[in-house]
């Protein structure tokens, strides 16, 4: 046994390991098994040190001898356990603990053990059964509370178990506590969550209340969880008593304000916010009169809360006198008054906190209920009283209170006047007052940084109605002067990271998000910042990867964590982890990198057909990751990202008001901006789906691909795969709001262009053939020519005598779709920036459907080749005869054409732009920059200020650079696709 | 409106949200698990409209013959400072310490150059330098290392309760459990390095175990911390 050995001549090789000396490790641990051949601790260390090395085969084949031995000392299971963990198969060391837990009965410590290889693998039934072993052998309270834990999680939401095992598990409990007692809030929370599955709060009331709710040791824990349950109970009367209780011990918990109101009114549910009480309305049971009276009196109680000595900063009592204004809105007054009377209250809020960062948005939720006219009172009102304070009031308590203002006005839509006037304003209100912040410790925010964040909005608004470069690059200007006199402002960072992923400055935006630090969990909920951009480079970046293994680790850290939480006996933590770890499994971003980087591991290998068809083999062609986005997979989902922080311009990832190419009237505007922002927070299921299809449709392109690939290749199974291939390419049109007949009709349109008489004097057809011009499709480029070279597979996989004529216009029309779409995205780029959808669509044109068409048209032309072994190498039909190949390779070939030129063109414009001087086109920035074309907030900027001087030359250089960067990275990956094209195969 | 309550395992996302918004202090997720499941009694967020402004993370350091809690992190979002936030949230957490675990004291690292923290600690909060900890942070500042000592009602209210439950209940009977277990895990970890392994990756995390995390940046606000 491991106890053969001595400790000493253990040593050495644990001291190799800790210092992770494998290969050291190596040799010491085969000396010590050559002297203890029948020492199974020596077999696993030597397996450990192998798999660490790299060689899972033989660790495992060494964990096997071991297991053989049947250990039964725990260091030697441990080791075992490690190992089998690393290598993935957990099963194998439950099964050596379940044979020593047979060989030695009464160990404690190893049936432990085995209860911990349970939660591993998270089989509550077997906990259950190991836990209650334990429990009998000893009698201690904590592990009857495992085995009850166990039987809890069996019955959770989502898993099928029966509930009547929890009538079994409080039978447990019960038996226990009336010989012993109970003496652990834990184990009391976890008898009250037996009860509240069952639906039964009374009971679980009584516990609360009763001689055990003694155990909660903080008094206002258990004041708060009995009011939950009495308004759950629809006990409002006692509701109130309890939240009056809280509050005279609590008087600023918000919540408990918010409950002890809704208590009064009677209403359950979650009230918090604006939205969610007007969906209440219709469930309000008293009359309006009713409603009145219990408002007047919940107000006397807060007021006598104001009133309540103490140094604390309180701002719930008084922020609860708006709420109050707003439920009698809501619930009773009617007219003006009555909104009037919600203004007035938040002017009185505002005298009193308006100084506060808190103020804003403390009142935000109210200030879209006001009418217009009391806005207009309520911002007339603020000026006023800022007016009134100028001369009493410090000029730092000024300024903060002005900020406040500024942010009413800006949300209410009231920051009037010329929109150019009012960004300069912003700007000299931030610049004047930075002297009140020269003396800030440098991790304090700048005073008023609130104003830049502002004067950048209204600059974005300015551009998206005009699309004037300027006001774009001013915006940028403003953020960057922001973050040039505090480096870590994340807000300024994010808007500019969106911004500079819009004109194709991607190392300027990489750079920003760098400096965000996201990792960790971060990855999941703040790499949508970036990803877009990401995901249209032509290759794979290190944060997907970080994605990956962020997710792998957190997978093997999980079961550890559950057993230090089983150790310490906080139970209500292991349910809301083992919730947080299905979530992160289940984790959108996490699947959407997968697939992700799963076709850029193809797109890496399009230089090479043999290559990239050894890569989709790797990928089960296709179906691993038709697997990952099954319909079950996608319906369980969950969405991490916190889209918050997002800008207002791009609410949600997919959806981004810079890159549109043309101008945003002011009503598409105002949907978005300003005061829905309190919306944006919202991602809604509507966006959920949409990106549930998303993922889906980017995980069908590898199948896609391979089925296309080898359209002209299967046999036996021809119809099989045909008919897979028009389900799948019918899901991704789905995915788009197409279908098939739209992309039929499409093709068919198409074909009376192209029966023009020039096309029977044998001019090659992709050179005359037009789209129509009606472009039903409306669809991006990208997506167009990919849906049309996949349709294009699935007619070479049908491909007969008669479908010839079709097969050839197709081919046609993808070569013309290219052309065309490549010189359109041409155009768009020509602006000085580059704005809009151009340059971005251009690379994922080039570097995906561009890629598989080259390839494809590589597979194909193999096919057939005259020279291939077979004369013709269509499937084995009788109408084999019948087929014209030559025609089909004409039409390859006049696809091939056209590629060649179509990137060819590209290649040319790139050239022409990289041959242009550096400094000209600084120049042309600077020229925007400084012209009178926009607001001249650049002058503002630029002037002195007493911290060290920006200069908007920086900007101008740094972008100029970083989209030259790019442009030379693209010419780089059309050369590459140009050089398949002009290989002699075609 | 803010309002201060006990954080949820959920909550780890929003907080380091938080700490993208405000703090570069991007721990492992590991971390916060060991001290989330480890002492869910000491962590508490301030959350405002659903969103997570603040946090404090703190644990119990029972193994040194004085009970006594310990602040691993506080923060605050810049936008929500000067609210009382931090004070709030420290409140929570230390009268956690006393009540539940009946703590002597609590202790907490702050740099020495973070005067608003600082300031914090010893004129709103009663914390009085106790050493300073040269080269404390991995970017070579030094720290303080402060105390507040727990007046003696706080102590003999947890003591009360105590007696009071004397059914044997302890304020926390499962701390004397982990004391052994911790006290076992140490033993056996002397004999196999291999378990230690796992174990020792947390305890870098661990200030007491492996000095201060990965944080080189300098920046850090309203932070206590190690």
């Amino acid at each position: 046994m491991g106890g053969a050995v001595a400790e000493r001549r253990l040593r050495p090789l644990w001291d190799a390991i800790e210092s992770r000396q494998y290969k050291s490790a190596l040799k010491l641990a085969s000396a010590l098994q050559s002297k203890h051949p029948d020492a199974p601790y020596v077999v696993v260390l030597k397996a450990l040190v192998l798999e660490r090395l790299g060689k899972p085969d033989e660790a495992l084949a060494l964990c096997r001898q071991a297991k053989d031995m049947q250990p039964i000392d725990d260091m030697t299971l441990k080791a075992l356990q490690l190992v089998y963990h690393r290598l993935g198969l957990l099963e194998e060391s439950t099964l050596a603990y379940e044979n020593a837990c047979s060989k030695d009965p009464g160990n404690m410590e190893l049936l432990i053990s085995f209860f911990n290889c349970h939660v591993r693998q998270c089989n509550y039934v077997k906990q259950q059964q190991v836990a209650m072993k334990i429990y009998k052998h000893t009698g201690e309270e904590k592990y009857l509370f495992w085995a009850v834990c166990s039987i809890y999680l069996q019955v959770r939401p989502g898993n099928a178990a029966e509930k009547q095992l929890l009538a079994l598990a409080e039978a447990l409990l019960k038996k226990r506590i009336d010989a012993n007692g109970l003496h652990d809030l834990e184990g009391l929370r976890l008898y009250i969550s037996l009860y509240l599955a069952q639906n039964r709060i009374e009971d679980a009331l009584g516990l609360v209340k009763g001689e055990m709710g003694a155990l909660f040791n903080i008094p206002i824990e258990r004041l708060k969880l009995q009011g939950e349950l009495l308004m759950q109970m629809h006990k409002y009367s006692d509701a109130v008593e309890t939240y009056r209780e809280i509050l005279s011990i609590s008087s600023d918990d918000w919540t408990a304000i918010i409950q002890f109101i809704n208590a009064s009114l009677e209403l359950t549910g979650d009230c918090s916010t604006v939205d969610k009480v007007a969906l209440q309305l219709s469930s309000l049971s008293l009359s309006a009169n009713e409603t009145l009276e219990r408002l007047g009196k919940v107000a006397d109680f807060i007021s006598s809360l104001q009133r309540l000595e103490t140094t604390e900063l309180r701002r719930g009592p008084f922020l609860a006198m708006v709420e109050i204004e707003f439920r009698r809105l809501l619930h009773g007054s009617e007219g003006s008054n009555a909104t009037m009377a919600l203004a007035a209250s938040i002017l009185n809020y505002f005298q009193r906190f308006g100084h506060l960062a808190g103020f804003f948005s403390d009142v935000k939720p109210y200030l879209l209920v006001l009418d217009p006219r009391s806005q207009e009172w309520l911002v007339n009102q603020l000026a006023e009283d800022l007016a009134a304070l100028a001369d009493t009031a410090g000029p730092v308590q000024l300024l903060r209170k002005e900020i406040s203002a500024c942010q009413v006005q800006e949300y209410t839509g009231h920051l009037g006047g010329d929109p150019l006037e009012v960004v300069r304003r912003l700007v000299r209100l931030y610049k004047d007052n930075l002297k009140y912040s020269v003396n800030l410790d440098p991790e304090e925010n700048i005073l008023g940084e609130e104003f830049l964040v502002m004067a950048a909005s209204l600059l974005v608004k300015l551009f998206l109605q005009t699309r004037q470069s300027t006001y774009f690059l001013e915006a940028a200007a403003v953020l960057e002067f922001g973050l040039h006199l505090r480096r870590f402002s994340s807000h300024f960072k994010v808007m500019l990271v969106s911004l500079y992923s819009s004109i194709f400055a991607t190392s300027l935006a990489v750079e920003w998000f760098r400096t965000l630090d996201v990792k960790n969990i971060l990855l999941e909920s703040a790499s949508h910042h970036i990803l877009p951009l990401l995901l249209a480079a032509p290759h794979s970046s290190a944060l997907l990867n970080d994605t990956v293994k962020f997710h792998d680790d957190s997978q093997h850290e999980v079961a550890e964590m559950t057993i230090m939480t089983y150790r310490h006996g906080n139970y209500s933590k292991i349910v809301e982890f083992l919730e947080l770890k299905e979530r992160l499994e289940n984790s959108h971003h996490y699947l959407l990198v997968r697939v992700e980087l799963s076709i850029f591991s193809l797109k890496d290998k399009v230089e090479e057909l043999d290559a990239l068809e050894a890569t989709l083999a790797k990928l089960e062609n296709g179906n691993d990751l038709l697997k990952w986005s099954s319909e079950n997979r996608l319906a369980t989902l969950s969405f991490n990202e916190d889209c918050e922080s997002r800008p207002w311009w791009s609410p949600v990832p997919d959806q981004n008001f810079l890159a549109r190419s043309s101008p945003c009237s002011t009503q598409e505007i105002a949907t978005i901006f300003p005061s829905s922002k309190a919306k944006q927070a919202q991602v809604t299921a509507t966006d959920h789906e949409r990106w549930r299809a998303s993922v889906k449709r980017r995980s069908l392109v590898p199948r896609l691909l391979y089925l296309s690939l080898n359209a002209l290749s299967f046999e036996k199974d021809r119809d099989e795969r045909r008919e897979e291939l028009r389900q799948h390419l019918e899901y991704y049109l789905k995915s788009l709001d197409r279908n098939w007949s739209t992309i039929d009709d499409f093709i068919s349109e198409c074909k009376v262009v192209s029966d023009h008489p020039v096309y029977k004097l044998k001019i090659p057809s992709h050179l005359i053939l037009l789209l129509p011009q009606d472009e039903k499709l409306n669809l991006d480029v990208d997506a167009q020519l990919s849906i049309l070279l996949f349709v294009l597979g699935w007619e070479l996989a049908s491909w007969s005598s008669s479908s010839e004529d079709r097969i050839v216009h197709l081919m046609a029309l993808v070569g013309k779709t290219l052309t065309t779409g490549v010189t359109n995205l041409l155009q768009s780029c020509d602006d000085t920036l580059g704005f809009g959808t151009g340059m971005p669509a251009l690379v994922k044109v080039i570097t995906e459907p561009v890629s598989w068409l080259v390839l494809s048209a590589q597979a194909w032309t193999k096919k057939l080749q005259p020279s291939s072994k077979k004369k013709r190498r269509g499937p084995s039909e009788p109408s084999e005869d019948t087929r014209n190949a030559s025609r089909i390779v004409d039409g390859l070939r006049g696809l091939v054409a056209s590629t060649t030129s179509a990137i060819e063109r590209v290649v040319l414009w790139l050239t022409k732009r990289s041959g242009s001087r550096e400094e000209d086109e600084v120049e042309a920035l600077l020229l925007l920059l400084r012209s009178g074309s926009g607001s001249g907030v650049v002058e503002l900027l630029e002037g002195p200020s007493p911290f060290a001087a920006w200069k908007a030359e920086d900007l101008a250089t740094r972008i100029v650079a970083s989209q030259r960067e790019e442009v030379s990275r693209l010419g780089e990956v059309c050369k590459s696709r140009l050089k398949i094209l002009v290989k002699p195969k075609f | 409106m803010v309002c201060i309550r006990q954080a949820t395992v959920d909550d780890l996302l929003a907080m380091q949200s938080c700490n993208l918004m405000c703090l570069p202090e991007n721990y492992q997720m590991k971390y916060y698990f060991y001290h989330i499941l480890s002492w869910p009694q000491l962590l508490y967020v301030a959350e405002d409209n659903k969103k997570i402004v603040g946090y404090v993370l703190a644990k119990m350091e029972e193994e040194s013959s004085e009970c006594h809690g310990h602040i691993t992190s506080l923060a605050v979002l810049r936008t929500h400072r000067k609210l009382g936030l931090a004070t709030k949230l420290m409140s929570a957490a230390q009268r956690a310490m006393q009540e539940v675990f009946g703590a002597d004291y609590v202790s907490l690292h702050v740099r020495k150059s973070n005067r608003a923290a600082f300031h914090l600690y010893t004129e709103t909060l009663g914390y009085k330098i106790n050493d300073i900890e040269a080269k404390y942070y991995a970017d070579s500042e030094d720290a303080y290392d402060m105390r507040n000592m727990f007046h003696k009602p706080g102590k003999s209210k947890a003591a009360a309760l105590k007696d009071k439950d004397s059914g044997g209940k302890k304020p926390s009977p499962t701390s004397v459990e982990k004391e052994k277990e911790k006290e076992k895990e140490k033993e056996k970890a002397s004999k196999a390095p291999l378990e230690k392994k796992p174990h020792s990756k947390d305890k870098d995390k661990d200030p007491e175990g492996g000095g201060a995390p990965t944080n080189t940046n300098s920046r850090r606000g309203l932070k206590a911390v190690d």
